[in-house]
């Protein structure tokens, strides 16, 4: 190991070096620096340096020792002595000092620059990628905008002119796309919050040279987000133009004289679907496929109140003895597909549960045959009326 | 004393703003930490010397399930306080 020892003058030129002051400075600085540690230790007896290490004044018990020369015992007295204990982080960096640039790695630490650097990069590669790929995606997003914004100019219309079930089917999609937009801009604003907390300390030579490149990484970062957002609109703005699309045309085929005003006032949906209109045949057709349409949505209606009806427990899928380790929640996941239904468990034995908690081993719990609408995990509903009724039993 | 009372204290001392202290403070413990990795010891007059020294590899055992493993050799950074500065300390009192 070559340790070559390293004057004090070699130190303050590298200490002048990083922070960009003169010699005579940073020499001025460590002689205080010295003198202060010196004296706080003793007052003190512990002091802490952030990213090097703490000192600390420890005891040493006085304890016997021999000369060994003379064989004689003799007493060392017990005195005070300086303990160093290293920062963790400086162990990274002396174990591998040429991975990393100590100084940097030493600043990442408080500094969300080198992160977002390192995003930086990143997000150019994946936008190389894109780029590739940009022009066909263009011409589809702005065949589907028009259309989509289209519609929704229409659609206020049509629920004033049609008071029947298909209303609610309308209002849902709105909602969708406002929920789409609010998460957009809270998207949007995390990059602002990001940028906001960059401290304003680190050497002003390196905020010259990183500012535009944040700023660059703020426009990579909101075209990206761009396309990203694009990307999972497309399909579902296309669903949605279905839905919305056969709508209209059950509408249409409803009440025919309407129509004809509609033609008039929207020339764009008649260019996607509606051009089966005039001749009857084709339309009359279409009609039973709305129909079913129509009736899907009445259906959907008591789906909702199945959560305010009395639950019937009456037909029971299976009987389960508790075993060590089972519990409602595992029987839930295992019949229904997920843990938050045990609630359901719960009540259908109600009889002998006194309480959620109040399982025990040998018991036989009945598994009910539940109503598929009350336990349907794409319905977030259901687990909403899960969670709620949760919430309620573990109060009692 | 913590990291922020030796700021405060070093920059009543020096007559400088506390960000400024704090950046030389960075500035120095970055220099020390560079000069250190190239394997070399610093001392600083009157205090001691700061120095990285190798540790071997060695063998421990797992109390719980005596299972035996080596720990690599490392580096770590020793602290040897100077003489003088000893034995400034030495006859302090006994702290509890």
């Amino acid at each position: 190991m070559n340790n070559t020892k390293i004057s004090i003058q070699d130190l303050v030129e590298s200490i002048s070096q990083y922070a960009g002051t003169s010699k005579k400075k940073a020499e001025d600085f460590l002689k205080n620096f010295q003198a202060i540690i010196e004296e706080a230790l003793i007052n003190d007896r512990i002091v802490k340096i952030k990213g090097f290490g703490t000192f600390k004044l420890i005891w040493n018990e006085a304890r016997k020792s021999v000369n060994v020369q003379t064989g004689e015992e003799y007493i060392i007295p017990g005195h005070t002595k300086v303990s160093f204990i290293p920062d963790v982080r400086i162990k990274d960096s002396i174990n591998n000092p040429n991975k990393v640039s100590l100084a940097s790695e030493l600043k990442k630490e408080h500094d969300p620059l080198a992160k977002l650097n390192k995003e930086a990069e990143e997000i150019k590669e994946i936008i190389a990628d894109i780029k590739s790929m940009k022009k066909p995606k263009d011409e589809k997003i702005a065949d589907n905008q028009p259309k989509a914004e289209n519609l929704e100019e229409i659609l206020p219309k049509q629920e004033i002119d049609t008071p029947v079930a298909s209303i609610p089917k309308i209002e849902t999609p709105v909602e969708n796309i406002g929920e789409e937009s609010i998460q957009h801009s809270a998207l949007s604003e995390g990059y602002v919050l990001k940028e906001r907390d960059l401290p304003v300390k680190p050497k002003r030579k390196l905020v010259k040279i990183l500012l535009p490149l944040l700023l660059l990484l703020l426009l990579l970062g909101i075209v990206l987000f761009y396309f990203n957002y694009k990307d999972s609109l497309i399909p579902q703005y296309k669903t949605k133009l279905v839905e919305k699309v056969q709508l209209i045309t059950a509408y249409f085929d409803k009440t025919e004289d309407v129509v004809t005003e509609e033609k008039t006032e929207k020339p764009k949906i008649e260019s996607v679907e509606v051009k089966s209109k005039p001749t009857k045949t084709v339309a009359d057709t279409i009609a039973p496929v709305k129909q079913e349409k129509i009736v899907k949505q009445i259906e959907e209606k008591p789906k909702v109140s199945v959560f305010d009806q009395p639950r019937n427990y009456s037909t029971i899928l299976a009987t389960e003895t508790i075993e060590k380790g089972s519990r409602l929640v595992l029987l839930a996941e295992k019949y229904y597909g997920h843990k938050d239904f045990w609630v359901y468990i719960y009540e259908a034995n109600k009889a002998i549960l006194k309480t959620p908690g109040s399982v025990f081993i040998g018991m036989k719990i009945k598994i009910p045959k539940l109503n598929p609408a009350l336990i349907d995990l794409t319905n977030p509903d259901c687990l909403k009326q899960a969670k709620e009724l949760e919430k309620k039993y573990l109060q009692q | 004393m913590n990291n922020k009372e030796l700021q405060v204290a070093l920059a009543s001392k020096l007559g400088i703003s506390q960000s400024e202290t704090e950046e030389l403070l960075q500035a120095t413990i970055n220099a020390l930490i560079e000069k250190l990795s190239e394997n070399k010891s610093v001392s600083i007059h009157g205090f001691g010397s700061f120095e990285v020294r190798e540790k071997n590899e060695r063998l421990t055992v797992n109390p719980l399930t005596k299972e035996r493993s080596i720990v690599p050799a490392k580096k770590a950074l020793a602290f040897k306080s100077s003489t003088v500065y000893k034995e400034k300390i030495k006859e302090l009192p006994r702290y509890e």
